[in-house]
């Protein structure tokens, strides 16, 4: 008889390999650890220090936010504003029944939430923790931060906390922050974020900048704070500066002034790789999202027969007709900015100009006429101070330019004339914080989406978008929903694909098959409206054809 | 940066990736029942998770949760006694096919001697030979001295022996 101490342990061992576990342990442990946490709960954790500052109150639908507005000598502060859901003695004692906005039936009130601020950002707004790892990675534009360590859902609220597995031999999983989400639609909302070690306590505007004020625990640490305006996808301000210590404060100052709707973020990077290691995000103000069913105008423009026309959104039929036909020319690619209509007028040969009437109608005045020129495509920034024009010389067929001109001066700077292609095709379209401009850049064969600085002295100097150009079709027109998100129409084998679009990524959101071109895409929060080569228009909401009716480059 | 004070979700998630599969199949030797041995240690990590602020430090946390799942196979194997009384045993789960007739026959034997053994005796060997403890953490474990470890682990050892004898046929022949 062998029977010895290793023959024990090596039939006990394989023994127990025979056992494979279920694979979801994980998940049911956090569902019971939520559900217990969720009876004990009288009230997020994370809420609860600033609760007691709250001063002003909005109610929303799904609960009471509660955030502080406070003027001194002409600085304004913000402090960090309780999430929704979360009962607050000081907001109840404050809230008067008869202020509190009432819900009309079948709508859905603005949510308070940094992002997404639409309501049909993806199927994954569904999911709180894929909607908490798209802000990581299409937000924040921290992709290293691909891994929900633990998630806690309630019924208006969720805390998901965020991080990575680390590239060391550990292989250790890390969290980096909690993502605090809201939802009342049955889509979710990011809030903000929080960190153990890293923390923002005020933000403040004053004359030198933004002042933003908080406290970390660490050591040897640099911490990197950056301000972003909702619908713009690049940091409006950032800087970074030195900290560390045992619930050390900081502070640091941002040049600009202090956005009425937006976050603040602060972040640190591991001392492993650079990636960030801890990130808090902080919603300024005023900051919502819009819910679903809010969708778009009820009125849209487009070019039909050499004419601009407004048509219904709900049922394509002409309301008004804008401009008459002209004697050799023609009107088009119509883009509405505020109250006003753009659009190109043809001459009938060699010249066009950029026009402009009231969107009630009236008198078209022409914005910019080009000596021997003509304009191929345009985009008014949202502020409407400056126009990006692509621009093709009569005398000197083949070449192209592109030009940024101010509106009220008419100064302007151009890219130097160069022969096509490269070249930049359809309409410049500007970021809603008119700080840059995408367009379509096509070369030989291939197009891509490209993000140009207004600055631009060449048109080599934009930054590519919507990642690899082969993979996604042949890029047509793009066009920037108000929360940022930059979307691209693209022409494939089958017809053209819809997708949105962060540096790196294609996502498609819906296809239009059988159709050969884009005249004009624009597009609200949550609708999209599409003219295509076929001379039709389509308003889309998530995948839906909400209308079709005749037109060509429509715009809200 | 300094090492952080770990929250309880973030040591959750950690621990569960490097030992949930190693306790639930701890659980299985000595329950003999996979849902059971999951559902077990699963318990443990939600109790895990609840005690946090008192243990903090994950190797208290390993042997926290190491018994705790032994606690409650132990509840589980006693409450199965009563149940037993009034069901018909379940065979245990069947293996597969690549496995060796002879090292199955073998763990068959195994297991079914450990199952005759007194609770306390088998929960010793499986913790000794198994999970490689000492025996101080055995008797943290299993929440009794040393020496009592020694005197189970002797006993449960001798009785397997004994079960299996010195015959020529054993299963247990020739593995060594």
């Amino acid at each position: 008889m062998k029977f010895d101490d290793e023959t024990l342990r090596a039939l006990l061992r394989e023994e127990a390999e025979t056992v494979k576990p279920t694979g979801d342990g994980l998940t049911r442990i956090q569902e019971r650890v939520s559900e217990q946490q969720q009876r004990r709960r009288f009230g997020a954790p994370w809420m609860r220090p600033v609760m007691a500052a709250a001063a002003a109150l909005v109610l929303v639908a799904g609960g009471a936010v509660a955030y502080t507005q406070l003027s001194s000598g002409g600085s304004q502060s913000l402090k960090i504003p309780a999430g929704p859901g979360t009962p607050s003695p000081s907001a109840s004692t404050s809230a008067s029944p008869t202020t509190a906005p009432t819900t009309p039936p079948g709508t859905v009130s603005a949510v308070p939430a940094i992002w997404p601020v639409s309501a049909d950002a993806g199927v994954w707004q569904t999911d709180p923790a894929k909607t908490a790892l798209h802000f990581m990675s299409d937000f924040l534009q921290m992709p290293q931060l691909d891994t929900v360590v633990s998630k806690d859902v309630r019924s208006t609220d969720a805390s998901v906390s965020v991080g990575r597995v680390l590239p060391s031999e550990s292989r250790k999983l890390v969290p980096a922050t909690t993502v605090h989400l809201v939802t009342t639609d049955g889509k979710w909302y990011v809030d903000g974020a929080t960190s153990d070690t890293l923390r923002i306590d005020q933000v403040s505007g004053t004359a030198q900048g933004v002042a933003v004020n908080g406290h970390i625990t660490g050591v040897d640490e640099v911490i990197h704070v950056v301000l972003r305006t909702t619908g713009s996808a690049t940091p409006t301000a950032q800087t970074s500066l030195p900290g560390g210590g045992q619930n050390t404060p900081w502070q640091a100052t941002l040049t600009g002034s202090l956005p009425t709707s937006g976050a603040v973020v602060a972040w640190t990077p591991s001392a492993l790789d650079g990636a960030p290691a801890h990130v808090a995000v902080t919603r300024l103000g005023s900051a919502t999202s819009q819910p679903a069913g809010s969708a778009y105008p009820s009125t849209f423009f487009a070019a039909r027969d050499g004419q601009i026309v407004a048509l219904s959104s709900k049922d394509g039929s002409l309301a008004r007709t804008l401009t008459t036909r002209q004697p050799g020319g023609g009107d088009s690619d119509p883009q509405v900015v505020g109250s006003s209509v753009y659009f190109l007028r043809g001459t009938g040969s060699c010249g066009n100009a950029l026009m402009r009437i009231p969107a009630a109608g009236g008198t078209p005045v022409t914005v910019f006429a080009p000596s021997q020129a003509t304009i191929g495509g345009y985009g008014v920034s949202p502020d409407v101070t400056r126009v990006a024009l692509t621009l093709q010389p009569c005398a000197q067929s083949g070449m192209q330019s592109v030009m940024v001109r101010e509106l009220a001066t008419g100064a302007s700077h151009q890219t130097p004339q160069t022969p096509m292609p490269p070249m930049v095709v359809g309409n410049p379209v500007w970021t809603p914080d008119g700080t840059s401009f995408a367009g379509v850049l096509r070369t030989g064969n291939q197009a891509g989406v490209q993000v140009w600085p207004a600055s631009l002295k060449s048109i080599n100097d934009g930054a590519p978008w919507c990642g690899a150009e082969s993979q996604n079709g042949l890029p047509q027109q793009v066009a920037y929903r108000p929360d940022g998100t930059l979307l691209v129409a693209a022409q494939n084998g089958e017809g053209v694909s819809v997708a949105s679009c962060t540096p790196t990524s294609f996502t498609p959101v819906f296809a239009i098959p059988g159709t050969p071109s884009v005249t004009g895409i624009d597009a609200t929060n949550g609708a999209v409206i599409i003219g295509t080569g076929t001379g039709d228009v389509e308003i889309v909401t998530g995948q839906t054809v909400q209308l079709r009716a005749v037109g060509q480059s429509p715009s809200w | 940066m300094s090492a952080a004070p770990v929250g309880a979700t973030e040591a959750l998630v950690v621990l569960y990736r490097a030992h949930y599969q190693e306790l639930v199949r701890l659980a299985w030797l000595l329950l003999r029942d996979h849902e059971s041995a999951e559902e077990v240690v699963q318990d443990a990590f939600v109790a895990m998770h609840d005690s946090w602020q008192r243990l903090r430090q994950p190797d208290k946390a390993v042997a926290y949760l190491r018994q705790t799942v032994v606690n409650r196979c132990r509840s589980a194997l006693r409450h199965r006694t009563v149940v037993d009384r009034f069901t018909p045993p379940v065979l245990p789960d069947a293996p597969s096919a690549e496995q060796g007739a002879l090292g199955l026959l073998a763990r068959e034997s195994l297991m079914q001697a450990l199952a005759t053994l007194p609770l306390r005796q088998r929960e010793a060997l499986v913790l000794r030979y198994y999970a490689d403890l000492s025996e101080a953490q055995i008797a943290d474990a299993m929440g009794i001295s040393p020496g009592a470890v020694k005197s189970h682990a002797s006993r449960g050892l001798h009785a397997l022996r004994e079960l299996f004898g010195d015959a020529a046929d054993s299963p247990l022949e020739g593995r060594s």
